[in-house]
């Protein structure tokens, strides 16, 4: 696929990160796109120049990791104009980041911290994605954390979240499939009930990854699920796939493995096995309309 | 109950400086969901530590991983990021590390770090096309003190009492000797990278403190001026040859012709 071919293609992609760069510019393989975080590339020029040349090639989805919507000392300006400076040399399709904050009084804290889910946090949270979207001059999509704790000062649930700021906002939707079934695990929902109820006109992209299950010390005896993005996608997470696909239908979705990095074709192979459920999923339900 | 500022701001005592007494009466998740506040706990600490240790690998080689890290855990928590790219963090680790108990007998230490920090971001530098001899041949001669040059952006200049360059080339090698006598020598580096590459070069005072002040933005002339207080035997006229030779200048940004 080149660039041309499709500005949202619908084929998985896969997480870009640095030690597969050099490798990705000289043998050029049959990725669908490549997802990058800018905070990767926004001091390297070497690593910037290779992937404009990327850019040339295969559609890019440029995913923050810094941006920190949920920041009650406010958005990092600052780091918008450097992010929004990248943006317009790969010129992505699609835009996105995380519901969750990171930064406290110029304080990077390097981690995506759990937001509670009331008005105060919805208010902040939307007027800081209409800043974002008037800075980065693009649609920027919100997606769900994987979380380990509640908070007991939330009034709504996350779903009720999302959907109210999409219908405050406007904004887009990236739903984290395996951050589902984490989030379902550790805080006791149906992470089925869970899709059903996002608003699915707004789903743009698809993420799944893998996850580590630790001894729970929460719950002795138990188990917690830490979204590592450091193995291969789980057995549950591909059927929870299969119904998000059902659900949203056809949308870029992306492998995501940022520890223990194996090989490249490693990371391909589940971006095939990504297509390969989506196909299956959805193959049936074209005969039946068809039948119908 | 508290509002998002109050919240986020318990939120960073837990996980900065262990603090999780303020939370625990509104988090949620288990029996004990404190011991899940300590899942972010780690990732802050694990993550940064680990960012912090790549990138001073020859220091690591040299004082072993146990005292790195313990410094490393230190140092997050005493100065934690203040922007989200991590690859711009640290560049004080150096300076701290020189400043824990155990680093008295290593006083080279402060130095190798800082090598080894110049290092990693010159590599990641763009050059550029180097400044055509002409340009410069245009400018007036009573000008020339004026002139302000831009230098190849993976250019990095370090001054160090140790010959720290030596230790970094010994890691580079993989070549331990079974005793090395380190001596204290005033050293005068030029650090150059790009795209990936980089070599170290020893300068003479005057050429090196010529270069450092035009690299920093200021004119000939006053480079001149501190190169001559480094060496009073400092010629700028070939000095500056050299630097266009060595195809170091990319642009004239003041006193152009």
């Amino acid at each position: 696929m080149t660039k041309k071919d499709c500005h949202a293609p619908v084929q998985a992609g896969i997480g870009l990160r640095l030690p597969h760069l050099a490798e990705v510019v000289a043998t050029r393989p049959a990725a669908g796109w490549f997802e990058i975080h800018p905070e990767n590339f926004l001091a390297n020029p070497h690593a910037s120049e290779l992937l404009v040349q990327l850019a040339e090639r295969y559609p890019i989805s440029v995913h923050t990791v810094g941006v920190s919507i949920g920041s009650a000392c406010g958005v990092d300006r600052d780091h918008l104009l450097r992010v929004r400076a990248l943006i317009d040399r790969i010129d992505p399709f699609l835009v996105s980041g995380h519901l969750a904050w990171s930064t406290h009084k110029g304080e990077y804290l390097n981690d995506l911290l759990p937001l509670p889910y009331n008005e105060e946090t919805l208010r902040l949270v939307a007027r800081h994605v209409d800043e974002v979207q008037d800075g980065l001059g693009r649609p920027y999509l919100i997606e769900n954390p994987s979380s380990y704790i509640g908070i007991a000062t939330s009034t709504m649930n996350e779903v009720e979240f999302l959907g109210e700021l999409v219908r405050r906002t406007g904004c887009r939707l990236l739903c984290d499939v395996s951050n589902v079934h984490v989030s379902g695990h550790n805080l006791g929902y149906d992470p089925y009930a869970y899709l059903d109820g996002l608003p699915a006109g707004a789903i743009d992209e698809l993420h799944l990854g893998g996850f580590t299950a630790e001894d729970d010390e929460a719950n002795p005896g138990a188990q917690v699920l830490v979204d590592t993005h450091g193995q291969q996608i789980a057995e549950p997470v591909w059927d929870l796939y299969a119904h998000a696909v059902r659900r949203f239908g056809l949308k870029s979705t992306l492998i995501e493995w940022d520890n223990d990095i194996p090989a490249l074709d490693a990371i391909l192979s589940e971006a095939d096995k990504a297509d390969a459920v989506a196909a299956a999923t959805l193959i049936p339900e074209r005969r039946h309309a068809v039948a119908r | 109950m508290p509002s998002l500022a109050e919240f986020q701001a318990s939120v960073r005592g837990a996980i900065i400086d262990g603090d999780s007494k303020p939370l625990i009466p509104i988090l949620m998740g288990g029996r004990d969901p404190e011991k899940r506040l300590a899942i972010h706990q780690r990732h802050y600490e694990a993550s940064l530590v680990r960012a912090l240790v790549g990138k001073f690998p020859a220091v690591n080689w040299l004082v072993g991983s146990p005292f790195l890290t313990d410094s490393a855990r230190a140092f997050i928590r005493r100065q934690p990021p203040s922007a989200p790219c991590i690859a711009e963090y640290g560049e004080d680790f150096p300076a701290f590390l020189a400043g824990r108990p155990d680093a008295v007998r290593m006083p080279w230490l402060r130095w190798v770090g800082g090598l080894e920090w110049h290092l990693g971001h010159a590599v990641l530098a763009i050059g550029q096309a180097p400044l055509a001899p002409e340009t410069l041949a245009a400018v007036e001669a009573e000008r020339l003190p004026d002139i302000v040059f831009h230098l190849q952006p993976g250019l990095r200049y370090l001054a160090a009492p140790w010959p720290v360059d030596d230790l970094v080339k010994l890691f580079l090698a993989e070549a331990a000797p079974e005793r090395y006598a380190l001596e204290a020598q005033n050293v005068f580096l030029e650090i150059r990278g790009e795209r990936g590459a980089f070599e170290i070069s020893r300068l003479q005072p005057g050429v090196f403190a010529f270069r450092k002040w035009i690299a920093a933005g200021q004119s000939i002339g006053i480079a001149a001026e501190k190169a001559i207080e480094a060496d009073p035997l400092f010629d700028p006229g070939p000095a500056l040859a050299a630097l266009l030779a060595d195809r170091l200048a990319t642009e004239i940004v003041e006193g152009a012709p």
